[in-house]
């Protein structure tokens, strides 16, 4: 259904504007249904750890490994318990807080930074341009997980330095394609006519081609928000990702691999999570970026002499 | 399309027979890591000692694993001369996989390689660091050994001592390890494979098994799915939750003593009260068969039942959440600083689900009303704070930790755990010190009577730890040979003890 | 297009130098070798003479200045742990890896051209949206979850595929599926949202107008332009699997260059940590290099300019 959408817009670039935005929405069921999967998601988040503090700590031995699918323990755990016997739904909840909180947070510090680099580095294509790019290969070179094991051995496993090591570790993607795409379109015409009229390099920057590259690096960052869930994962895996008492989805399908043989449901519910959010996420931001972006539309139209 | 699903299925139908399954008459071992090297010198370490010892290279004297007495291996008998001398008689007829004799003159180099400062072998490190051995080739047969202080245990000791052939390399760590064991080193495909072929000139009987194939895998459900799929026959550590098969899965006491170590310098755990509340929180029969396996033991001393020592007397705490409370009310009214911050310090991966347990055994503490923390940290910051020097300001700490002893006496746990000057110890008893420098001059009855009053005043008098079990690991065996694991799987597996269905 | 190669090569090599530097720097930070490598047991007398007979007591950056000595002489150390030349040891790890995430991005990338474009062809076909979500699904699937399923499902139950470890062509089935698995998924939403860009194009237009085959419009005019931000994201991919496929050898105790990596990195066994870091920086300096001369190759305006 989005794709359709999507494609409807990409094929003949007429937007009818007269339909409103949740009319619109409402007509793209798969938008609709993710966009209502992120409020809920974003309001559990923000509450869930309040309401559901208890439950999601409680010891109860006697529920341990609890199966899912049974009313008999009671609403919370109807998805089964986890192997302290706590409510794998009052987990998954309260973990929601951390997992969206490192998830945006990381992809959000990688995104601005990496992408004002990787457009300036574009846009001086000199020396400014040679370190900018020398310094990526640096991180791209330089393994995750020493950077893990070095914040995380110095400082605490805390939600801070975990994002602080996902978004350094996830800069060179951004800074990478927005060089690239700037490269590009420093070349086409509208440039260079700005550019006689005497616009400014921040004019230039700011009005001209950042509008351009935008779109590119939000859709790279709604795919890497899943990378970055799963990289935190990863690291709870081998053992140097966030630790208990915190939780978050990541840290809970690690733990619970163990289990696979026995409780499956540990690391399954936990993963579809993952799944889920960033579906919902890639499905929304490509419904968005077509029907309600005016710079895409401007640019699907106005761009036609220029391959991208 | 129909030319590929041929193929699809010519495939298919190729692909079980080209898998390797352990056959034949060649033992298959997955590990759980690769060993770092395979120097003899090196074979207190577990999982080098599951390929080395008693395999590749024998030991003077065996200790047996079930009640810490010693057995002849490469000696036949041994003696005390006097207080700081003991004579060994050594095995006729012993000869090394390069060919070299073993005799007097061959044990004391390889004793002396094992020793050698310039070479930081772990068996030195860890048993001989303060002693000081000098051995002599009396004759051929007789090797004397002396030493700088008295070593009343001084063969249990050798019991950790593997013998390499005199021909090794000295100065540096080897990589071809010979010895006079039952089986020779083949190859050591860095990464895949060691592998060790059964040796002709072995003195002892022939063991079954012509050859073994030591390989590795991180993951617990991995090895024993290898098992179960029959490309390895035995995983000699796997964890509680993959030991769902009857048939196949042993459960064996692996001496290791599971605790949280209680940091007796600081408020509020420097009062009696507050150590033994702690101690009732724990409801540990409901531990026991859900995180813990049913086979654990509820611990009452920081050595298993099979240690030169042990106090059979002693009971362990019993879950008393009331009385726990009601000790901490007592000190609270005499001014004890109980809801200082406690901080359960649990080291990620130390073993299968040490998060998890780290996790319960503050949820207790934290049911009596004691105000506590998890905080779960890397192996090398844990090292860091639990060894001496400690730092100044470290607060109240509850250390998650785990002790391994199954060298036969408890001089090998006491001291360094409870002494004044002991390196991981946080007590200082005048009494408990007089106990160890009394217990390891002694011998016999005497010895174990002492370390017994030792572990008593322990428990009772000064509960220097929260207690929880002695642990038991699990060993997956393939049906078609029969081995049946042991305390000492934890350090050896005995291709020679292997037979065939 | 020599002197761009030159200069580039120059550039990687100073990149190379900065690497290590911070290398060495930010692994010292991460606490005393001889802690984890002496018995718990041991005496602090022990611990110091271990500590001064590596040198790991000296300040760091006198430690360093023996490092650079040693490595001007080709020497980068032994590794505290095994015993061997640190060099060696890495060396013995990197074809394992490099021969899986070749494979692995290699299918990952023309499976995912195939997809992506054909999903692009038709948008909003039947096609496009199963790939479209099945995509989606794959980058972002638990790797880890992935594989400890696979062998219980592929090995255990079904007993079709040997559960882990090296050997013939089936042993490598389950270790590249795993580790594809999440770069063709993103790959797959590249190239496809790529290409959609480029069909809208005027040229395109053009082509069609003037008759030119479908077929050859998507799989030979737009294709070319469309794979800029592919080569992009591939090229980050493959230099994340070049420094070890981390979860992939460690489940499948496949012998690679990540798995020594992570260890070494645990155990401080810092000269096979640097020794790891400069062999696959420089893997990841040559992708890099080949990336950008792919932009040179598919952009003629870039070309010119370089």
């Amino acid at each position: 259904m989005t794709s359709r959408l999507t494609e409807s817009v990409a094929v003949q670039p007429k937007v009818q504007r007269s339909v409103g935005l949740w009319t619109m929405l409402w007509n793209d069921k798969f938008a609709f249904v993710s966009f209502l999967f992120l409020v809920v998601m974003v309001f559990l988040a923000v509450f869930g750890p309040w309401l559901l503090e208890q439950p999601a700590t409680k010891l109860n031995l006697r529920l341990r490994n609890a199966p899912p699918f049974s009313l008999d323990n009671g609403w919370l755990y109807f998805l089964g318990a986890d192997a302290l016997g706590r409510s794998m739904i009052a987990r998954l909840i309260v973990a929601s807080q951390n997992t969206l909180l490192v998830a945006a947070s990381a992809v959000a510090v990688s995104l601005i930074i990496g992408g004002a680099l990787g457009i300036l580095a574009g846009y001086f294509n000199g020396r400014f341009s040679t370190v900018i790019m020398r310094f990526a290969d640096i991180i791209m070179s330089f393994p995750s997980l020493l950077i893990a094991v070095v914040v995380l051995y110095i400082f605490e496993p805390k939600v801070a330095n975990l994002v602080l090591v996902l978004s350094i570790t996830r800069l060179p993607v951004y800074m990478r394609t927005a060089r690239a795409e700037v490269l590009e379109i420093r070349e086409r015409q509208f440039i260079a006519a700005a550019k006689t009229l005497g616009a400014s390099h921040s004019r230039l920057i700011t009005r001209h081609i950042a509008p351009l590259v935008v779109p590119t690096l939000t859709t790279i960052a709604t795919l890497e928000f899943a990378f970055v869930m799963l990289a935190e994962s990863s690291l709870s895996f081998l053992g140097i990702g966030i630790q208990p008492p915190e939780i978050t989805w990541g840290l809970m399908v690690a733990q619970g691999r163990n289990y696979l043989q026995s409780a499956w449901w540990l690391s399954f519910f936990p993963g579809l999570m993952i799944m889920f959010s960033a579906l919902a996420l890639n499905l929304l931001s490509g419904w968005t970026r077509i029907a309600l972006d005016p710079v895409q539309r401007w640019r699907l139209e106005i761009t036609n002499q220029q391959a991208s | 399309m129909n030319k590929m699903k041929n193929i699809v299925g010519a495939t298919l139908l190729a692909l079980p027979l080209s898998l390797v399954f352990a056959e034949g008459k060649i033992v298959t071992v997955v590990l759980s890591e690769e060993p770092d090297v395979i120097d003899p010198c090196e074979a207190s370490r577990s999982n080098i000692g599951r390929v080395v010892k008693q395999n590749i290279a024998e030991t003077l004297i065996e200790i047996d694993p079930t009640d810490g007495s010693i057995t002849p291996r490469l000696a036949t008998e041994w003696e005390q001369v006097d207080e700081l001398t003991w004579n060994f008689t050594l095995r006729e007829g012993v000869m090394f996989h390069d060919g070299a004799e073993f005799n007097a003159e061959t044990a004391v180099t390889a004793i002396n390689r094992a020793l050698n400062p310039t070479q930081d072998c772990e068996i030195r490190l860890k048993f001989f660091g303060n002693i000081n051995v000098m051995p002599k080739a009396i004759d051929a047969t007789t090797l004397e050994i002396k030493t700088d202080t008295p070593q009343p245990i001084l063969p249990t000791l050798m019991g950790t001592m593997v013998i390499a052939s005199p021909n090794t390399q000295a100065e540096k760590g080897t990589m071809n390890p010979v010895g006079t064991g039952p089986y020779q080193f083949v190859k050591w495909d860095a990464g895949q494979e060691i592998v060790l072929e059964r040796f002709d000139g072995y003195w002892g009987d022939q063991p079954e098994a012509e050859g073994a194939r030591f390989i590795w895998r991180t993951e617990s459900a991995v090895r024993s799915a290898m098992v179960k799929t029959g490309e390895a026959d035995i995983a000699p550590n796997i964890a509680l939750q993959d030991a769902t098969d009857e048939n196949t899965d042993f459960s064996y006491f692996n001496s290791e003593t599971s605790r949280l170590r209680i940091d007796m310098t600081q408020a509020p755990l420097d009062d009696l009260r507050i150590r033994k509340a702690m101690n009732y929180a724990i409801d540990r029969d409901a531990l026991i068969g859900s995180l813990f396996s049913e086979d654990v033991v509820p611990m009452t001393q920081i050595v298993v039942p099979s240690i030169n020592g042990h106090n059979t007397d002693l009971t362990p705490w019993p879950y008393d959440p009331a009385k726990a409370k009601e000790l901490i009310a007592a000190a609270k009214a005499d001014g004890v600083p109980v809801d200082n911050e406690i901080v359960v310090l649990g080291r990620i991966g130390m073993y299968p689900n040490a998060t998890e347990v780290a996790e319960a055994m503050a949820a207790m503490l934290a049911e009596v009303g004691l105000n506590v923390k998890l905080s779960m940290i890397e192996v090398a910051e844990w090292i860091d704070i639990f060894t001496k020097p400690y730092a100044e300001d470290r607060g109240p700490v509850l250390q998650a930790s785990q002790h391994d002893n199954n060298n036969g006496d408890a001089v090998f746990s006491v001291f360094f755990k409870y002494a004044c000057e002991g390196p991981q110890s946080t007590m200082c008893d005048e009494e408990v010190d007089k106990g160890i420098t009394a217990a390891s001059a002694a011998v016999g009855d005497e010895r174990r009577e002492i370390w017994q009053q030792v572990f008593k005043r322990l428990h009772e008098e000064i509960v220097p730890d929260v207690q929880m079990f002695h642990m038991v690991g699990f060993s997956r065996v393939n049906p078609r040979i029969n081995f049946t694991p042991s305390i000492s799987t934890n350090s050896e597996v005995q291709i020679g003890q292997v037979t065939f269905k | 297009m020599r002197q761009f190669l030159a200069r580039r090569i120059f550039h990687s090599l100073i990149s190379l130098v900065g690497l290590l530097v911070l290398v060495f720097f930010l692994a010292r930070l991460t606490g005393n070798p001889g802690d984890l490598y002496l018995p718990l047991d041991s005496s602090i007398e022990t611990r110091q003479a271990f500590t001064e007979k590596h040198g790991y007591d000296d300040p760091a950056y006198i430690q360093f200045g023996r490092y650079v000595r040693d490595l001007l002489s080709g020497d980068m150390g032994e590794s505290v742990r095994k015993k061997r030349p640190a060099l060696e040891i890495v060396l013995e790890a990197i074809p394992v890896t490099l021969m899986l995430a070749a494979s692995a991005m290699f299918l990952a990338l023309v499976g995912a051209v195939i997809v992506g474009a054909r999903a692009a062809y038709r948008p909003g076909g039947v096609f496009d949206r199963v790939a479209s979500i099945s995509s989606l699904v794959s980058a972002s699937a638990p790797d880890f979850w992935i594989a400890i399923t696979a062998i219980i499902v592929f090995s255990v139950h079904l007993q079709w595929l040997p559960t882990s470890g090296l050997g013939g062509p089936i042993y490598w089935i389950m270790p590249v599926c795993v580790l594809l698995i999440r770069p063709f998924g993103l790959l797959v939403q590249v190239v496809r949202s790529s290409m959609l860009t480029v069909l809208s194009a005027a040229y395109i237009k053009t082509a069609r107008a003037k008759g030119v085959k479908e077929k050859s419009i998507v799989f030979v005019h737009a294709l070319r332009n469309a794979m800029i931000p592919v080569i992009t994201v591939a090229g980050d991919q493959a230099a994340a699997m070049a420094n070890g496929a981390v979860i992939v050898e460690t489940i499948f105790g496949w012998p690679g260059i990540g798995k020594l990596m992570i260890d070494s990195i645990v155990q401080r066994d810092f000269a096979v940590v640097q020794a790891a870091i400069l062999v696959t920086a420089f893997v990841i300096l040559s992708i890099n290099i080949v990336v950008d001369l792919t932009y040179a190759v598919l952009d003629p305006r870039i070309r010119k300019r370089s």
